[in-house]
């Protein structure tokens, strides 16, 4: 197996064992903690919880990382001021050519609630504001 | 809808909460796992809808209505990553709260974002050890619908799937009936009847102004569309989840006659 400097420690380490393990004939390892005086199912369970305790770390290492994302850019999106047209109808027609506009640009563009008709101004002001973020975003 | 489609989705909710080592209900940080996707959630206020997103390429954002239930608004956010995993780069979806109650159980990609959040806010690993042998009682799926943080729809529709009791949970309007499952073992050997009976709990709610909820003993005839089902009771709950609409749990005290209605069938 060839070390992976990417990887934290903990996947490393959990790497090494299982190779360990795997590659150690059966009658050789099961020998092994006779030997040694450990109960082979024992020891295989408190491996298995070991292993899911570790796994579980790491997991919840990457959610927290997650989550402290999702608090910057909920922040980010909070201070984003723009300028608007006053008029619902200029809004749309914004709305729509920033579309027109992404779709032209080879932008893979999702846009549920496009029910323009029933599209309240407050909610065409956040759309745009939104699209507008993810367009700048993805421009960099 | 074919149960490779649903298994599709059920493994990709489960892979999600595999890949943070999530085990305990309330660990399921909905915000944290849509981020983890390159969605960001937020919570606004939006007129006319429950939750929408916005795309462009790998990037979306999730805006959820701040104004409706807690419950309502996790639902919404794994029902929009269900969107965010399968339908990208589309322009032609909307999310009301009626359309995700009714499209419930169907083929649509509404339907497939469902049963997405299902598996993603009560994930069956969980939800089964937790609901145990019990029968699905109004308590019962408020209490589990509390430990999930989900709604009761959704709670319902996961204990008649995974529970041990032959049940049923339907949708009703006040006409009709707009969608139902069933457990397993009733599954092709009952039918609920098309149009709402008067006589049942769900009717008496759909006549009221205010949002409620109701259990009681009935005549199955009321829900069962079989010629001996005067015969027999069930047990309803009820529960008015929109203004148009109100979901029912039934299930049956005695077995019996489950047993004796669908041998008659065949």
């Amino acid at each position: 197996m060839t070390p992976d400097a990417k990887k934290p420690v903990e996947e490393l380490l959990l790497e090494h064992a299982l190779e360990f393990i795997l590659e150690a004939p059966e009658d050789q390892l099961l020998q092994l903690l006779k030997d040694s005086g450990e109960d082979p199912v024992e020891l295989a369970r408190e491996g298995r919880d070991a292993i899911a305790a570790a796994l579980k770390r790491h997991g919840q290492t990457k959610l927290q990382a997650a989550r402290r994302e999702h608090k910057a850019r909920a922040e980010d999106l909070e201070k984003v001021k723009q300028d608007l047209p006053a008029y619902p109808i200029d809004k749309r027609q914004l709305l729509t050519e920033l579309l027109r506009q992404a779709q032209l640009a080879g932008k893979e563009v999702s846009f549920q609630n496009r029910d323009f008709k029933n599209l309240a101004g407050e909610d065409l002001d956040k759309a745009i504001l939104h699209l507008r973020t993810l367009l700048k975003r993805n421009g960099k | 809808m074919s149960q490779s489609v649903v298994t599709k989705q059920f493994r990709r909710a489960k892979e999600l909460l595999d890949e943070f080592g999530i085990t305990e209900p309330e660990e399921i940080d909905l915000e944290a796992i849509a981020q983890y996707v390159g969605a960001t959630v937020v919570r606004e206020r939006l007129h006319g809808a429950e939750a929408r997103i916005i795309s462009v390429d790998d990037r979306a954002i999730i805006t959820v209505n701040q104004d409706s239930l807690p419950t309502r608004q996790r639902f919404s956010i794994g029902h929009e990553l269900g969107h965010w995993m399968n339908d990208r780069g589309q322009i032609d979806l909307s999310c009301s709260t009626d359309k995700q109650e009714r499209f419930y159980t169907g083929t649509d990609k509404e339907s497939l974002a469902n049963e997405f959040a299902t598996e993603l806010l009560l994930p069956s690993s969980m939800f089964t050890p937790r609901l145990e042998k019990r029968p699905p009682t109004l308590e019962v799926v408020k209490d589990l619908a509390r430990t999930f943080q989900a709604s009761f729809t959704a709670t319902a529709q996961r204990a008649v799937d995974l529970g041990a009791h032959p049940a049923m949970v339907i949708c009703s309007s006040i006409n009709k009936r707009q969608w139902f499952k069933a457990s397993s073992e009733l599954e092709g050997l009952v039918w609920p009847n098309r149009q709402t009976s008067k006589d049942t709990l769900a009717a008496e709610l759909l006549q009221r102004s205010d949002f409620g909820e109701a259990t009681d003993e009935v005549d199955a005839d009321a829900w069962i569309d079989h010629e001996d089902a005067a015969n027999y009771v069930l047990v309803e709950s009820s529960v008015k989840v929109t203004p148009e609409l109100v979901v029912s749990v039934l299930w049956w005290k005695d077995q019996a006659q489950i047993r004796d209605l669908s041998s008659d069938d065949q």
